[in-house]
């Protein structure tokens, strides 16, 4: 299916030592942070794209990192050349959030001050946290001002918080199905997840590394996620009421028998031989606690020249277009230039990976009117 | 600036350097006219998926979505100018959309298409609902569900507290009609709207 990609790509890791304090008041020793890169950084340094993932994302957004790798990175119909994020023109950055489980420092990472996991002792972090981090490593690669943030769903949270940090080193940012601030559902839906975790008996207060995980918590998690992810529409008509056997008759006890129950288990049970236990803790947790006020957000917008571009799904009830133009509001009321696309589908908040066609066009022109816009000198050097 | 007669109007209407938000913009089409002629700074608001796409290509800020609905998002006082060019006949409610536009816009700018011109009389005459270049619906399928007469409109304008700063009848001839016949003989009324703010918030009620 992928005929034109980026390629070959390497993991890169940048050490921090001594990263500034936490949300919490906690500070953590060193960070690692897992990144890749695609393209090119021009002269100018002014074509920089941060990529920001999502709950269950790595820094692996584009190509493979084995030849014999089964899959592309995570983002891979949107980044390459000629794609919507066009590697011919712009340099793109993704990294592991902190707290995750795919190269940045996390729970399973080990304290340096014992030699041990960090496990339940790892501070509890935020989306500001993630985008400190971030705000590092895109320091560390020279880069003064990004010519765009962008990312769906947490990724999209993540954007909207770069605004709110470092409101002048953002040229423009693209939030795809995010909102201002997780709205009680969300939260409920996330703590179902957690509440699976935690009283799966191998999770042990968090310190299960090096003996059996919770899995069967995470992958119950996993499966109300995934509910979530989809739409009432796209179930429908993927599963209907089908039974995994022929014969179409019911087998009167509680085995999988439903077609939409294999796949939640398949779905489920993957997702634990490739995500921590305790990630998924922490970074729902520094979901729950975004909270962007209007009024927060419209200081941010007045203080930056940032253009934005709100992207919604019609079906998605996660991160709903109603909740997505809250944002368009603020940017609005604080004079910033803010165009929307609502993309009619029928996937549900899972639209922002499968909907590249449809998100191509609207994104590849945005970047283009970015790449023209011209910056008043003193605002560059801040 | 092909196929609609109103927006060389709109254009001449409006003022230089102003800045302008054009509800059910298409490709930009207006837009980039009016900042190519006029130096104006403009957004539009569009529900055609390719037609947003088409906008955001030639560098245009776009909102695509229905006009109320996107109008809604937008702050009080953002444009001098808000423009609906023959589509006011569409909405449910015409009062609450020109308050939105007179809400989010000092001005408004708005035509409709009169229902009153003497042709379309004459098919009621002759016992047909009217079908005609500007309205070309048949009354089965047409998204025309507001129809007013120029005469009509201005009754509106000035029970809602709607104050009508310019008029401009369009025909298919010339442009400039006596007002006297202008409720018979126009296809196109052009007004340029404001409102104090009493009357804007009388329409648009508690709920902003």
């Amino acid at each position: 299916m992928e005929t034109h990609g980026v390629g070959l790509v390497r993991t890169e890791r940048l050490e921090i030592d001594r990263p500034p304090e936490l949300d919490s008041g906690r500070r953590l020793e060193r960070i690692c942070v897992a990144y890749e890169t695609y393209g090119r950084l021009n002269a100018a340094r002014s074509n920089a794209v941060l990529v920001l993932h999502a709950l269950s994302g790595d820094a692996h957004a584009a190509g493979r990192n084995l030849p014999t790798d089964r899959k592309p990175g995570w983002w891979d119909s949107m980044i390459g050349p000629g794609k919507a994020f066009d590697t011919d023109r712009y340099f793109v950055i993704c990294s592991n959030v902190l707290g995750g489980c795919k190269g940045t420092t996390g729970p399973s990472s080990t304290d340096p001050k014992t030699g041990l996991p960090y496990a339940a002792s790892f501070p509890v972090i935020t989306i500001r946290d993630m985008v400190m981090v971030q705000n590092l490593l895109v320091e560390h690669l020279g880069i003064d001002r990004l010519l765009a943030v962008t990312g769906g769903s947490m990724g999209g949270m993540e954007a909207i918080q770069w605004l709110l940090s470092y409101p002048r080193k953002v040229g423009s940012a693209i939030v795809i199905a995010a909102s201002l601030s997780q709205s009680a559902q969300n939260i409920a839906l996330h703590e179902v997840g957690r509440q699976a975790i935690i009283s799966d008996p191998n999770w042990r207060g968090g310190n299960y590394y090096g003996g059996p995980t919770p899995s069967w918590g995470l992958a119950v998690a996993r499966m109300v996620g995934h509910i979530s992810y989809l739409s009432d529409k796209s179930m429908q008509s993927k599963f209907g009421r089908n039974l995994r056997n022929n014969g179409g008759s019911y087998a009167f006890d509680f085995s999988e028998e439903f077609e939409v129950q294999s796949y939640l288990e398949h779905q489920g049970l993957s997702f634990v031989k490739r995500f921590d236990a305790n990630s998924y803790l922490y970074i729902t947790k520094a979901i729950d606690y975004f909270a962007a006020e209007h009024a927060d957000a419209v200081r941010a917008f007045s203080a930056s020249e940032a253009e934005l571009l709100a992207i919604a799904f019609s079906s998605d009830w996660l991160y709903p277009p109603s909740t997505v133009k809250e944002l368009l509001k603020a940017a609005r009321v604080a004079g910033r230039s803010a165009s929307y696309f609502e993309v009619p589908s029928d996937y549900g908040h899972d639209a922002f990976l499968l909907e590249a066609t449809a998100q191509t066009p609207i994104i590849r022109a945005f970047l283009r009117n970015q790449e023209a816009r011209t910056w008043p000198v003193e605002s560059i050097y801040i | 600036m092909a196929g609609r007669v109103d927006l060389h109007i709109v254009r001449d209407l409006i003022e230089a350097g102003s800045s302008a938000l054009d509800l059910g913009c298409g490709d930009g089409e207006l837009l980039r006219e009016l900042a190519r002629a006029k130096g104006v700074t403009g957004q539009g608001i569009e529900i055609e998926a390719g037609a947003v796409a088409s906008c955001l290509g030639k560098g245009l800020v776009v909102h695509h979505g229905d006009i109320e609905e996107g109008l809604g998002t937008y702050a009080d006082a953002s444009f001098d100018y808000v423009i609906l060019s023959q589509t006011l006949q569409m909405t449910r409610d015409p009062a609450f959309v020109i308050g939105e536009m007179l809400r989010v816009g000092r001005r408004a700018i708005v035509s409709v298409p009169n229902f009153g011109h003497y042709s379309l009389r004459w098919q009621l005459l002759r016992g047909r609902m009217p079908v005609t270049r500007t309205l070309p619906y048949e009354w089965y399928d047409t998204p025309n569900i507001r129809h007013t007469t120029i005469r009509d409109f201005e009754r509106f304008c000035e029970l809602k507290g709607f104050h009508i700063e310019k008029e401009v009848h369009v025909t298919h001839r010339n442009r400039k009609r006596s007002r006297l016949l202008a409720n018979a003989t126009a296809t196109l009324g052009i007004f340029v709207l404001s409102g104090g703010e009493d009357e804007i918030h009388k329409h648009l009620g508690d709920g902003r």
